[in-house]
């Protein structure tokens, strides 16, 4: 009886997914490939694997991290097709991006900046503190999102956010 | 040093199309729908295939090699031709033999 109920508890329906992450996802993927029309296909390529994969997710507390994980993973496969960006550094073709796409609200400078700033981060260190600062993920969740270890995470988050310190008062 | 990130928040530079979301949660709802479809496609085009190479390999089987009879080869014989196979056979050594 237990496990039909435990079973019935951890179900969770494509739809309910979609409710509940399409627009954190998106702006996630937003920040990491910052055009939107980019933005829009890594969304729905995000989703088609999120609904080939989630009968086999069985950890219902895990869908979070999981979610991330397949954005994550296809923001930076998008990137590096188009070579827009190297594995260790930040990239100068999407700050360029971030100043010439339709989408971007020039007016705001502090924001612009901060953007900025968050670009010019390595994609590592731009998944850690994107994760953290704006999704509020835990270090546990980013640890699944991007195989690493807790305290690596909390140094990479930590030295992100030097960096952008930095970048903004400069 | 806290405060510039207070001041900023969450906020970002990046504007979305008025209604995208709804469009977008309408382009998402459909991926099942799609999937279905794809997966379906898929099947029909290796039932298709299979169905083809069976064809193919049936009707190359059935297919009986051609072999002309006696008749056939006399009949696409000038008469020339008829006459010296006939003295050849006439002459040849080892049917004369047979008969002896």
């Amino acid at each position: 009886m237990n496990i039909f109920l435990h079973k019935a508890a951890a179900a969770i329906s494509f739809e309910d997914v979609i409710k509940e992450f399409e627009q954190p996802l998106y702006w996630h993927i937003r920040r990491m490939v910052v055009d939107h029309d980019d933005a829009s296909d890594v969304l729905q390529e995000t989703f088609i694997r999120i609904y080939k994969g989630l009968d086999s997710l069985r950890d219902r507390d895990a869908l979070r991290g999981w979610v991330y994980k397949i954005a994550t993973n296809e923001s930076l496969r998008h990137l590096s097709r188009k070579r827009e960006m190297t594995l260790s550094e930040g990239s100068a073709a999407l700050m360029d991006r971030l100043e010439s796409s339709p989408g971007v609200d020039l007016s705001d400078g502090t924001a612009l900046r901060f953007q900025k700033a968050l670009l010019s981060l390595s994609p590592q260190q731009r998944t850690v503190f994107s994760l953290r600062y704006y999704d509020d993920l835990s270090y546990e969740e980013i640890a699944e999102v991007t195989g690493s270890t807790v305290n690596t995470l909390k140094v990479a988050y930590h030295n992100a956010k030097e960096k952008i310190k930095n970048a903004i008062l400069a | 040093m806290e405060q510039s990130f207070e001041k900023i928040g969450k906020k970002m530079p990046y504007t979305v199309p008025d209604g995208y979301f709804e469009q977008m949660h309408e382009r998402l709802s459909a991926i099942p729908r799609r999937q279905r479809r794809v997966v379906t496609l898929r099947w029909v085009s290796i039932a298709a295939a299979f169905v083809l190479v069976a064809s193919a390999g049936f009707f190359a089987l059935r297919q009986k090699p051609q072999v002309n009879t006696m008749a056939d080869v006399v009949q696409s014989l000038s008469d020339e031709e008829l006459a010296s196979w006939l003295e050849f056979n006439d002459n040849d050594v080892f049917l004369a033999l047979m008969e002896e």
